[in-house]
């Protein structure tokens, strides 16, 4: 019997056909929106990584290939291998199977994302983005949606459907701007950490993540620095030291039984400008009397396996945790690094701790207690330092940094991540004279990414940087506009190496420096000589030969 | 007698730089939205630039290298990256002004001023990518040498 009020399937089907919104115009009118082509081309898609490097991991299928080839040489049963990844992660990861549900499509995440701003593509709105890998999902998983195929918007896994991921989530810096604004609380950077971990099942992957990462396993950090170079590399900065302020720093190496073991990324000891923010580390611990000790073993803060997998992020996050056990030290301070201190705040204390025998952080200057790291027994060097500053521990001449007006980027990781927002900033105003901040929507919780963070700095990929780079430079320029800001300051070592090329090609004449270089710049050394220059032997204003000491 | 084109532009400055506008935004990666950073960088450039069209007197050199850095790295070919001048001249030509070989002239010098500087932004982006595989290889001597 016929009910005027309960349409055929047929007919409902058509009527929705009929009235449903179609983004995709002009050429691509009347398709859907995955039907709209991925095309790599120069400057848009990161090398591969090398089979060398894949069998020195053990991960799979290592091969020479190319995103423009049009073979990937996708490994035989690559469906089945990701369908059974898939399934195999949505129930070990509730994060996960959560996320793929519970998307409204409200769209509140499209224009927070840096790489959508800055290339204008739709699928990088982080919810179609997140919509690539959940339309799989649908087709496979929940069985409502297989039935209604036509209106859930689920598809069939294919080799383009590869490509896209590939393309997208390697376009996504797990900054997590988007779910700042998400009102479901989704976070997109863990559903592109699971495609990248599904993709890197099938050998579908990027040599400047997965090179790090064999460095890393095999040497202790992601530059592949044996520990014989890395202790001379600091050495190195301590001669340099003593050149500009005439004071010897006394830094050690795997000494045990020091009470605090200090980790950094380890383009602070071979990237430029990171080892000036070193010299700074180190002329702070020498001002203040630290016991401390650095390990040429675990001699990286970064943690480029959690842009890899959840195996390799444990494992080279257990590497700190382990060395700290070996050298017996109290607990563990930590540099300037971005998603370090992610991994660190965020996921340590359950994929490796609870580290149970180091202590709960107390300063040994100031007696402070770190109660928010009594979890992860590890302090951040900016929260370190402001309490410095607080307790009056520190001779201070801002006056020395008055060469630079300053503007201060949150590093994602630590903005987000951490929720730390003021102690950089603090330091930051008691070491220099001028700072000014950037529009309040990019700045704080609210900070846009450098563009190349999670692994996505290689040169290669340049135009994308620049383009995903574009609303963080914007930012930047309208200080410099307005304050004639020449000094980007940060605390982040993918930052200190992303935003240099950023900054060259978007606003050139703004420089890049770490907070604590800074720091070093305007430290009162006991028994130093005269200082003229910078920790970059560039002239200070108002501190030449010539000049009146203060 | 048909007036100066100079003069007919300046009059019809507005629907003129609207319909420019939309034009060049039309032709961004995923057809542009005045909403987006990108469309926005561009559109507050396009006024000055459209200034520096029918007066010589007025700066055009700092809007067309902002407009075409912002263009030498989008996912549009140089060929059609660089017709945004020519889009004007469309525009302008449906104007009743004696518009045949000054205006031509003028705005194929800006569009070439506008091919220099729009190299000068590849060069950039190649000066950059060479310079991280220099230091790249810089610091591998360095590891070798210790």
């Amino acid at each position: 019997m016929s009910n005027k009020y309960a349409l055929k399937p047929d007919e409902l089907k058509k009527e929705f056909e009929q009235k449903k919104p179609r983004i995709p115009k002009g050429e691509f009118a009347g398709k859907d929106w995955w039907d709209l082509p991925v095309e790599f081309r120069d400057g848009n898609w990161c090398f591969p990584a090398k089979p060398e490097v894949l069998d020195e991991l053990h991960f799979a299928n290592p091969r020479k290939w190319a995103a423009t080839d049009k073979d990937w040489q996708l490994p035989a049963g690559w469906e089945k291998t990701i369908h059974d990844g898939m399934k195999d992660r949505l129930k070990r990861f509730r994060s996960f199977k959560v996320f793929m549900d519970s998307c409204v499509r409200c769209g509140a995440c499209a224009d927070k994302c840096h790489f959508f701003l800055g290339t204008g593509d739709p699928k990088n709105m982080p919810v179609l983005r997140a919509e690539l890998v959940r339309s799989v999902y649908r087709n496979d998983f929940t069985t409502f949606a297989k039935i209604l195929k036509n209106f859930s918007g689920s598809r069939t896994l294919t080799a383009d459907v590869i490509k896209e991921w590939h393309m997208y989530f390697h376009q996504c810096t797990e900054c997590r701007r988007c779910s700042v604004f998400c009102p479901m609380g989704i976070d997109t950077a863990e559903i592109t950490m699971m495609v990248r971990e599904l993709l890197n099942l099938i050998g579908v992957n990027n040599n400047w993540i997965l090179a790090p990462v064999a460095n890393c396993n095999r040497t202790g950090n992601h530059l592949g620095i044996e520990p014989h170079t890395f202790e001379q590399n600091i050495m190195s900065m301590v001669d340099d030291i003593e050149e500009l302020t005439g004071v010897t720093v006394n830094p050690t190496f795997n000494r045990k039984g020091a009470e605090i073991l200090f980790i950094t990324p380890s383009g602070d000891v071979f990237g430029d400008p990171g080892v000036y923010t070193m010299m700074g580390y180190l002329l702070l611990f020498h001002h203040i009397g630290l016991d401390y000790t650095i390990s040429t073993y675990a001699s990286e803060g970064g943690n480029f396996g959690m842009f890899t997998s959840n195996e390799m992020m444990k494992k080279i996050n257990a590497k700190m945790y382990h060395e700290a056990k070996r050298l017996g030290v109290k607990w563990i301070l930590g540099g300037e690094c971005g998603h370090m201190w992610r991994v660190v705040h965020q996921y340590m204390n359950t994929m490796n701790g609870p580290a149970d025998f180091l202590k709960e952080p107390v300063s040994p200057i100031t007696g402070t207690k770190f109660t928010n790291a009594k979890a992860t027994k590890m302090v951040h060097i900016a929260e370190f330092t402001a309490d410095l500053i607080k307790h009056g521990k520190l001779k201070l001449d801002p006056k020395r940094n008055d060469h630079l007006r300053t503007t201060f980027h949150d590093s994602c990781n630590v903005a987000r991540g951490m929720g730390m927002f003021e102690e950089p900033r603090y330091v930051l105003n008691n070491v220099c004279n001028v700072f000014h901040e950037m529009p309040e929507n990019t700045i704080k919780e609210q900070t846009f990414c450098c563009g190349s963070g999670s692994g996505l700095n290689a040169e290669e990929f340049m135009d994308i940087r620049m383009r995903g780079g574009f609303p963080r430079a914007s930012a930047v320029a309208h200080v410099r506009e307005k304050h004639k800001v020449d000094s980007l300051v940060t605390i982040c070592a993918i930052d200190r190496a992303s935003l240099p090329p950023l900054m060259r090609y978007w606003n050139p004449g703004v420089t890049v420096y770490g907070l604590h270089e800074l720091v070093g710049n305007a430290l009162v050394m006991k028994g130093e000589k005269k200082r003229t220059e910078d920790l970059r032997e560039n002239p200070m204003a108002g501190f030449g030969e010539d000049d009146d000491d203060e | 007698m048909t007036r100066a084109w100079e003069q007919i532009v300046k009059e019809n400055r507005k629907s003129l730089l609207e319909r420019w506008t939309s034009s060049v935004i039309a032709m961004l990666p995923g057809g542009g939205s005045h909403g987006s950073l990108v469309a926005a960088a561009i559109a507050e450039e396009l006024g000055a630039l459209f200034d520096a069209v029918a007066d010589r007197s007025a700066q055009a050199n700092e809007p067309i290298m902002r407009i075409t850095r912002i263009l030498a790295v989008q996912e549009i070919p140089p060929s059609k990256s660089l017709s945004i001048l020519f889009m004007l001249r469309g525009l302008i030509e449906e104007l009743p002004a004696e518009c045949d070989h000054p205006c031509r002239d003028r705005l194929e010098e800006l569009t070439l001023q506008s091919f220099d500087s729009y190299m000068k932004h590849r060069e950039t982006i190649y000066q950059i990518k060479f310079d991280e595989g220099r230091r790249k290889m810089h610091m591998a001597l360095r590891r070798a040498e210790s």
